[in-house]
């Protein structure tokens, strides 16, 4: 009789763990990650510090995950400027709208790097718009989704 | 001091003169005098190479010789022209070889238009903006969808990014 495979949360299943973050201390050498909480209920954080692209800008990122069976993305908070179209408050990035489909939101087999630059590319996207005029008229580069939706609003 | 020896050669010198004021007047605190720069344009330009080459020499050439001492006054009849006083020989020789390092890298990288446009932004920051042509063409990047540009500036691990929509309270 077969044994059903024993389900783990990602962050305890080393070979998941090693291949999430294949890459990132390549590039990001002073990310630290951590555990807040036991089991699956645990919450894993990675604080790191990048650069916005083609800006002498530096960010303090904190990415927090679920652990789950695969990561599943929490939040992202970041320090310096709060003027931005979109944010959760002042400190949380609004990527992507939270029911968008997997083709349109980073998905955990992406991996953790590419996480990183989709945050990277964000926060260029935010200085760029405070650059080119804020909230009178500056540019987004790149799609934005629409807002309004009563069952946007609820969520 | 600066006539002769034919006039293509003084509109030569001339040319480069004024690049290299531009150049050093630049900085907050200017290494050196406009009356230093136009001695060393005396000595180090050849009228036979192109501005930038003389522009670089006047200001590596220009290094090595402040190194050993100060420029003479090119009528020898003065003293030595004088380093500013707040400013090391040390920092003068320096920053002259950072101006020229960068004209030399511009030079030897010529077909490659983003290359010298940075390291020309090194010496003539008020004139060049390097870093508005970037923002510009990665914001057109994003906003075409040219992944391979985009990963070309943003680095590894960005390369078949999806495209997302931004969302949020506005």
């Amino acid at each position: 009789m077969a044994r059903r495979a024993k389900r783990t949360p990602w962050y305890h299943d080393f070979r998941k763990r090693l291949r999430f973050e294949a890459g990132v201390r390549k590039e990001f050498a002073e990310i630290r990650d951590r555990k807040i909480g036991k089991g699956w209920r645990a919450e894993i954080v990675y604080d790191l510090t990048v650069d916005v692209p083609e800006y002498m800008e530096r960010r303090k990122v904190t990415i927090r995950l679920s652990n789950f069976a695969d990561p599943t993305l929490k939040s992202v908070t970041v320090d310096g400027s709060t003027e931005s179209p979109h944010r959760r408050g002042k400190t949380d990035l609004c990527l992507w709208r939270w029911d968008a489909p997997p083709e349109r939101q980073w998905t955990s087999a992406e991996g953790l790097l590419a996480l990183i630059q989709y945050v990277r590319i964000h926060l260029f996207r935010e200085a760029y718009w405070r650059e080119t005029g804020g909230y009178d008229g500056g540019v987004w580069a790149g799609d934005e989704a629409p807002h309004g939706d009563a069952k946007d609003e609820a969520a | 001091m600066l006539n002769g020896p034919t006039l293509s050669d003084r509109v030569h010198r001339a040319r480069v003169i004024r690049l290299a004021k531009a150049a050093v007047k630049g900085d907050d605190s200017p290494v050196v005098s406009s009356f230093n720069v136009e001695a060393l344009a005396l000595e180090h330009v050849d009228s036979d190479d192109t501005i930038a080459e003389s522009l670089r020499d006047v200001f590596l050439d220009g290094a090595d010789a402040l190194e050993l001492g100060d420029t003479p006054d090119p009528a020898g009849v003065s003293d030595p022209i004088k380093l500013p006083d707040s400013i090391s020989r040390t920092e003068v020789v320096n920053r002259l070889r950072e101006f020229g390092g960068a004209l030399e890298a511009a030079i030897d990288n010529s077909d490659d238009e983003e290359r010298v446009r940075t390291e020309l932004a090194r010496i003539f920051p008020d004139y060049i903006d390097v870093e508005a042509s970037g923002k510009e063409a990665l914001a057109n990047a994003l906003i075409t969808g040219d992944s391979a540009k985009v990963a070309s500036v943003v680095g590894a691990g960005s390369s078949g990014l999806k495209s997302t929509a931004a969302y949020g309270d506005g």
